[in-house]
């Protein structure tokens, strides 16, 4: 048996006599080497499978499937008629000047493109200033100081959220377009603000996917729903009866 | 402006990172010196059970070629298969969106980047990748090469304490890693995520019929077991292609928060782990505190450089700061913490667009994945911190005019040629790739021309030898050259230091160890940080600052910038 010892707990082998120990380290016999065993590498590889593939995922999926169920699913949100109406992590193009819009996507607000950074230009492109102002024309934001988060395209391209800024700034346009006070429409937006988890993670900001949802839900409620939008939407409402509107 | 309170948020993170790295180090060098611990009653009958199924016996120590050529066996095993399910997960089940097979070589790119714990992503894993090659072979990966890594850690540090020549059992660390420290953190982190907002679920996918019309496929999958996994092995590829800015694989500035405590626990961890496998838990304190430094500064320029792009300036309000290719639930210093984080332990993640960043920004992140080791990846950063460690105190010794050593072992010819071959390696595999890219025209296709389209470029293949992962877009890199040139760099960039490691730490074990003399360069001072801070920046600023100068920061002066 050749093979040295110790697994991770070896002892220390008793230190050998010296002479004169810092004039030379004496060298000592390299333990033999042993083909490496291709039986223990796809050991390891099942091992790694069985545990890293299917008992880990399985696992937590069982746990957060009982624990949070509303979570493990997307946090999704459910249209009155059992269909799904998207999650309330995921942004939407939403065009409707009736409504709040969100920022600029370089993937359309369609998940499954998975735009990644496809979007980007240099720090000192002068695309860069190009594309910020043409989405300042688009908006219809020419006259006022935008904040640069409702202008510019985010890092996924899903970002549902907008800084309350943002939000504000669009609030004389909804107004308009749904018959509201300035007024009314401010304190609206001013009470969807999102504050800071435990009071120091993250900014404040106004999911706008939950903010136009509870907007389509208060007009409904004053007996003055909206149009539903163009799409396949429509096609899915219940013919006659109540108005079709998202939310609950 | 932020919101000054995220501040609070950032110092609470490194915090308790701070507070969790020297318990789990210790708890990790127990792992491999074989000590009792809590999970002995539950894990020895599992372990003896596997070594016999391996065929191993866990007495048997190896030395480092054989340790390495183990490591080797078990990482081409590991890539063919994965390389086997991708090109075939066309015809393969659980493909709930229908993804195609892959190309060869953007399988061979993709298994290879998983293997090397780079997770560069060449593919769009939303319409690209099948549950099944995420769950069975990209997963797996993740696992495998986060342990990899980690072995060769406490091999090349077992070098230090053995007089035998061996440097432990290859097959006992790997399983030790995965059972004791990889698989019971991320089954907590899952459920953390879980808890906090991340999707978890078999589903691969739901229809739905938003508010704005249209009928949209929203891609979802075990999202959270994915992120764990992907932070904690500091790994960065992400489910989506959006990685952590995805709303749903980081929704929240909570999770965000998480991520980056797993990003950084198990590299500042593996500091300490070292000082107690040398059973000299002081020599922790300089690495510690000279990784901390760099980490801190790089953390501060950052940040303050992504509160406005004057470039901007005049065309629309910074009032929340530069949001550009940002997502708005994170604030600045979040976003800074989790991109330095990332960068810096080379995870790879990203939360933000980096090619948007302001110049100084990107340099900070380059300069990061140059050092690889503050604090670096899963094991291999930690080894590549202790090979400037080397160099340093063979730097200090010449100043003394005495033999170098370290630990009670000598640092000579060998160690310095292995150490010297790494830290040329590096720049070696970014820019042979990076010119044949520029001279051939192959780059200018894929990222066009500038200095931008040169920091996009040098960015790639910095982030494939580094095994960092993170990309700056915008880079048509799903081609045959960027494919299998960047697959070579990464495997440059990841076996040859893991070779020059377990060299290092083989041929120390050899020595025997000597008492301290009079010349020996004490190592546990602040003057050893400052020398080891010094030797870091000083090899890697010659060394690289000629790119910068040539990419990001020749941006520095235009428009106000």
């Amino acid at each position: 048996m050749s093979a040295a010892v110790s697994p991770g707990a070896a002892p220390e082998p008793s230190p050998a006599p010296k002479l004169d120990p810092r004039e030379e380290a004496p060298r000592i016999p390299s333990p033999p080497y042993r083909r490496p065993s291709l039986r223990s590498a796809v050991g390891i590889l099942v091992l790694f499978v069985l545990f890293g593939s299917l008992f880990y995922p399985a696992a937590i999926t069982g746990l957060a499937g009982v624990v949070v169920p509303h979570n493990a699913d997307g946090s999704l949100i459910a249209n009155p008629n059992g269909t799904w109406q998207g999650s309330s992590l995921v942004g939407e193009n939403i065009t409707d000047p009736h409504l709040f819009w969100l920022r600029p996507s370089a993937a359309d607000y369609l998940p499954f493109q998975g735009a990644g950074d496809s979007s980007s230009y240099g720090p000192t492109d002068p695309m860069l200033r190009n594309v910020t102002l043409r989405y300042i024309a688009e908006y219809g934001l020419t006259n006022v100081s935008v904040p640069l988060d409702l202008v510019s395209a985010s890092a996924s391209g899903l970002d549902p959220d907008l800084t309350p800024g943002a939000v504000l700034v669009q609030v004389p346009r909804v107004a308009f377009e749904d018959n509201l006070t300035q007024n009314w429409t401010t304190r609206f937006v001013l009470a969807h603000i999102e504050t800071p988890y435990a009071g120091i993670f993250g900014p404040q900001y106004v999911n706008v996917v939950e903010l136009d949802l509870a907007l389509v839900h208060a007009l409904a409620l004053m007996g003055r729903p909206l149009p539903v939008p163009s799409g396949e939407l429509s096609s899915l409402c219940p013919s006659g009866g109540e108005p079709c509107t998202a939310g609950s | 402006m932020f919101d000054l309170r995220s501040l609070l948020d950032v110092g609470l993170a490194i915090l308790i990172v701070l507070l969790i790295a020297p318990f789990l180090g210790r708890y990790m060098a127990k792992v491999y010196m074989g000590r009792p611990s809590l999970l002995d009653a539950l894990l020895d009958p599992l372990e003896t059970a596997i070594y016999r199924f391996l065929g191993t016996h866990p007495r048997v120590a190896m030395g480092w070629k054989e340790y390495a050529a183990s490591l080797l066996v078990l990482n081409a095993v590991a890539t063919a298969f994965v390389y086997a399910l991708l090109v075939a997960q066309g015809s393969l089940p659980m493909n709930p969106l229908g993804a195609p097979n892959m190309s060869w070589d953007l399988a061979f790119h993709t298994s290879v980047s998983f293997m090397t714990n780079t997770d560069f992503q060449h593919y769009t894993p939303e319409h690209q990748l099948s549950m099944l090659s995420a769950l069975l072979g990209l997963m797996m990966l993740m696992f495998l090469s986060a342990a990899t890594g980690l072995t060769v850690a406490a091999a090349f540090i077992r070098g230090f304490v053995r007089r035998d020549g061996t440097v432990g059992n290859f097959w006992v660390d790997i399983t030790r890693t995965l059972t004791r420290i990889l698989l019971p953190l991320s089954l907590l982190g899952a459920f953390l995520f879980a808890l906090a907002g991340v999707p978890q679920t078999f589903t691969g996918s739901i229809t739905y019929f938003p508010l704005s019309g249209g009928v949209h496929i929203l891609p979802l999958g075990p999202v959270a077991t994915w992120d764990a996994i992907e932070f904690l092995g500091t790994n960065g590829g992400g489910y989506f292609a959006a990685n952590a800015a995805h709303p749903l694989q980081n929704p929240s500035a909570v999770t965000n928060f998480l991520a980056v405590i797993m990003m950084l626990v198990i590299p500042f961890s593996t500091i300490f782990t070292f000082g107690h496998m040398v059973r000299r838990p002081g020599e922790s304190w300089p690495l510690l505190v000279t990784v901390l430094t760099i980490f801190l500064v790089a953390l501060g320029l950052f940040m303050y450089f992504e509160l406005s792009n004057p470039f901007l300036a005049g065309v629309a309000t910074q009032n929340s700061g530069y949001l550009y290719g940002a997502e708005t639930r994170f604030t600045i210093p979040e976003d800074a913490l989790f991109q330095v984080s990332s960068i810096y332990a080379n995870v790879g993640a990203t939360s933000m667009v980096l090619g948007a960043l302001t110049p100084v920004a990107q340099s900070t992140l380059l300069f990061g994945m140059f050092l690889q080791s503050a604090p670096g990846g899963d094991g291999t950063g930690f080894g590549m911190l202790l090979i400037f460690t080397i160099l340093t105190v063979f730097i200090g010794g010449l100043m003394v005019g005495r033999t170098p050593e370290y630990l009670g072992k000598k640092i000579g010819q060998p160690q310095i040629k292995w150490a010297t071959v790494t830290i040329l390696s590096h720049p070696f595999a970014i820019f042979v790739p990076l010119v044949v890219a520029l001279v051939s025209g192959l780059g200018a296709v894929a990222a066009g021309t500038g200095p931008h389209a040169f920091t996009v470029l040098l960015y790639e293949f910095t982030s494939e030898s580094a095994n960092n992962g993170s990309g700056m877009g915008p880079i048509q890199d799903n081609t045959l050259f960027f494919n299998v040139a960047g697959a070579v760099v990464m495997l440059v960039g990841r076996y040859l230091p893991i070779l020059a490691m377990l060299a290092i730490g083989g041929s120390l074990a050899s020595q025997d160890t000597l008492p301290p003399g009079p010349g020996t360069l004490r190592t546990q001072s602040a003057t050893f940080a400052l020398l080891l801070l010094g030797v870091l920046l000083i090899l890697t600023g010659l060394l690289f600052l000629p790119v910068l100068a040539l990419g990001p920061l020749s941006q520095i002066g235009v428009g106000g910038l």
